[in-house]
């Protein structure tokens, strides 16, 4: 049992240190630290939590075989299922859905590779493009200006998308891909509403009045959002 | 508590339980690695489902099991034809009977049960399944109204240890029933 304890604890520590041994490696022995230390630690600990929960689970399967309703079984499995799984599955859950703000995901679907390509363009004059080519969105380009803020933003978007997976997957998603609603253009005010160079803009007098309730659009004036069907390469 | 020879009736939703979590952990390692469209479904969907399936499986055993050891010896009252337990079931308590009489039948695959033995108040029966750990090997049936005091088989053996007399004559009724073949008279009782 101890010696079990050690051989879960030691895997469990090399898994954690793995990743950043991997990336050094990777970058030509300069260690790069990861950006986002809490969210490196999160997923270490999920991981190692979900491997000591199977490797629990499959080694009192295998000593306790026939078995297993006896008491010590029950308390390794109740350890093994309940107890370890459970916030487990929440920190994959939390890892999974930061990861998934990258554009990587995003471009990870066929169907968006082409919009992933027109952002990253050089010479394109789509609004997506001309904010990657200038840094104005540090990451999570796709994430940023696809997402409401507030409490259930994050959700509601990814349970949109979720749906556009599912069909896709079913095969009833029609070609091109449409949003599920008319895009909200006070996204944009989240970030330009504020600025100075935005309120000082004589143009923009009520602008903001005017997107909010829906009656104004940002790319009436600003060229599209991203590149038109035609200028895109063909799904 | 189980050992080899006969499997506890929850064994094989503790091995479902565990293989759903397990599968559902997998989804979580390979979603964490990994986090694309599609695994995400997989994960949420399919991974998630499956731990909570497990848990809740595990829970409904669990409870199941301590309902069982806190009614560790209770009174059971069968009508006149109820079966008590069947033969090949899991021995999971001995019965004291009170008042009434009960048949003890062996099945016989493609004909009708023989009755080998008819108990009556102050005997007991299931025993045979409990000391031999193997599944019951009679049936046994209310014969006319029955009431029995039923013990818990982890709470027996704890008994056995305060009654050293009962426990001289369980072993020996034991001895004489599961050792005695069928054909000449003897009583498996369970």
């Amino acid at each position: 049992m101890r010696r079990m304890a050690l051989v879960v604890l030691g895997f469990g520590v090399v898994l954690v240190m793995l990743p950043p041994a991997l990336r050094a490696q990777l970058a030509d022995g300069i260690y790069q630290p990861p950006k986002d230390y809490l969210l490196e630690w999160v997923r270490g600990l999920a991981l190692v939590m979900a491997l000591s929960a199977v490797a629990l689970i499959a080694g009192t399967l295998t000593a306790y075989r026939g078995r297993l309703a006896g008491f010590r079984a029950r308390l390794l499995l109740f350890v093994g299922i309940c107890c370890i799984p459970l916030p487990a599955m929440l920190m994959s859950a939390a890892v999974g859905l930061e990861q998934s703000k990258a554009v990587g995901f995003c471009n990870s679907c066929h169907l968006m590779s082409a919009f992933v390509e027109d952002m990253k363009d050089p010479d394109s004059r789509s609004l997506s493009a001309v904010h990657f080519r200038n840094r104005y969105i540090q990451e999570a380009h796709c994430y940023n200006c696809h997402t409401d803020y507030g409490l259930f933003g994050t959700l509601e978007a990814k349970v949109g998308g979720m749906s556009h997976v599912w069909s896709d997957f079913v095969g009833s998603t029609a070609r091109p891909v449409r949003p599920k609603t008319n895009y909200r253009f006070t996204i944009c005010l989240n970030c330009h509403g504020q600025s100075s160079k935005f309120v000082q803009q004589k143009d923009h007098a009520g602008v903001v009045i005017r997107t909010v309730s829906g009656a104004s659009r940002c790319t009436e004036c600003h060229s599209r959002s991203h590149a038109g069907r035609t200028q895109r390469r063909p799904l | 508590m189980t050992r080899a020879g006969v499997t506890h009736p929850h064994d094989r939703y503790l091995r479902l339980s565990a293989l759903l979590t397990v599968f559902g952990l997998a989804t979580a390692v390979v979603f964490t690695l990994r986090s694309t469209p599609y695994l995400m479904v997989l994960f949420l969907g399919l991974g998630v489902s499956c731990v909570v399936a497990g848990v809740v499986i595990f829970a409904v055993l669990l409870i199941a099991d301590v309902r069982s050891r806190l009614h560790s010896v209770v009174e059971r009252k069968f009508k006149a034809g109820d079966v008590v337990f069947r033969q090949g079931d899991f021995p999971d308590r001995l019965y004291l009977i009170g008042t009434g009489d009960a048949e003890v039948m062996k099945e016989v695959p493609g004909g009708n049960p023989v009755v080998l033995a008819r108990l009556g108040p102050g005997e007991f029966f299931g025993e045979i399944g409990i000391i031999g750990n193997s599944p019951r090997t009679a049936t046994v049936r209310a014969a006319t109204d029955l009431e029995t005091l039923s013990i818990h088989r982890d709470y027996f053996t704890s008994l056995l240890t305060y009654l050293p007399s009962w426990k001289e004559r369980v072993f020996e009724d034991y001895r004489r029933r599961a050792g005695a073949p069928a054909s000449t008279g003897g009583q498996p009782a369970g």
